[in-house]
């Protein structure tokens, strides 16, 4: 697992978070604060495996399906094809 | 003469016995406010009286692309313990795809700030069911749907499960949203956790 350099507190995402007590008065139960470390190095996984993601090249599922074939399928789906 | 129900000046109920014995309450709402907050938790213990645990949202994200997944972790566990399936369409194409030994359980999908419109939300639903028990590991099922753009393809509906599969057996306590690639929420996102008896 790739170390990531945590942002301070200040500029990290906020987590919206909402206590169901039942007892707790209504206006004290939704508290928003920063991402604690394990948030932050959760989300700055997330992001860097979608920037992974982004750059593979895109194949679309019917042309994975053929690849995926025994090359005798190959050969009648050509023929049908043909 | 009919059954007068106690309803406080705001529009809301105040018997306790009485939303019990409707089947179903609203625990919870959370509506944040645009580029606010890029996670939304609902925290227990929730009520016991209880059996069943449902949340009902619309979000969408400032992530710059047109779509994204929506994400629910369980009991803050950010080990390899949630497990998940779905299936669902776009356009014409029938997709399945799975999950295995993530910190979070796929629940659906929403869109991005790359949408077509302004207006394009992803919505969804998922339920728990007896999420009291303590001898279970707990699963869930929900549907979702979004629409990106109004070209062919830009429409998705997928039907989505999962179970908590390793780890010790616990009652749920908390539910944790963010996207797949977790960004601010874009305002009205809305969820909203009902009770169910």
């Amino acid at each position: 697992m790739a170390r990531h350099k945590l942002p301070p507190l200040a500029e990290r995402p906020i987590a919206a978070v909402y206590d169901c007590d039942p007892d707790k008065p209504e206006e004290e139960r939704l508290v928003h604060r920063p991402f604690n470390d394990e948030e932050m190095v959760d989300y700055l996984e997330r992001h860097a495996a979608a920037e992974r993601l982004a750059k593979e090249p895109v194949v679309h599922p019917l042309v994975a399906q053929v690849a995926g074939l025994s090359d005798e399928d190959k050969a009648a789906l050509k023929e049908a094809l043909a | 003469m009919p059954t007068a129900y106690p309803i406080a000046a705001d529009g809301t109920f105040v018997d306790t016995a009485f939303l019990n014995a409707l089947g179903s309450r609203n625990l919870g709402v959370v509506a944040p406010a645009s580029g606010t907050t890029a996670s939304v938790t609902f925290t227990g213990p929730f009520p016991s009286s209880y059996n069943h645990l449902m949340v009902v949202w619309k979000a969408r994200t400032a992530l710059a692309a047109a779509t994204d997944f929506l994400m629910c972790q369980v009991n803050n566990d950010t080990n390899s313990v949630h497990y998940w399936q779905e299936v669902h369409g776009t356009g014409a194409t029938a997709v399945s795809a799975e999950g295995l030994g993530q910190n979070a359980w796929r629940v659906g999908a929403i869109t991005g700030a790359s949408a077509a419109s302004g207006f394009d939300f992803g919505s969804g639903w998922l339920l728990i069911p007896n999420f009291r028990s303590t001898t279970l590991r707990h699963g869930f099922v929900g549907s979702s749907g979004e629409w990106s753009g109004t070209s062919t393809g830009n429409g998705f509906h997928g039907i989505f499960a999962g179970q908590i599969k390793l780890g010790v057996a616990a009652a749920v306590s908390i539910l944790k949203f963010t996207g797949l690639t977790p960004a601010n929420f874009t305002a009205p996102t809305t969820f909203t956790l009902y009770g169910l008896t």
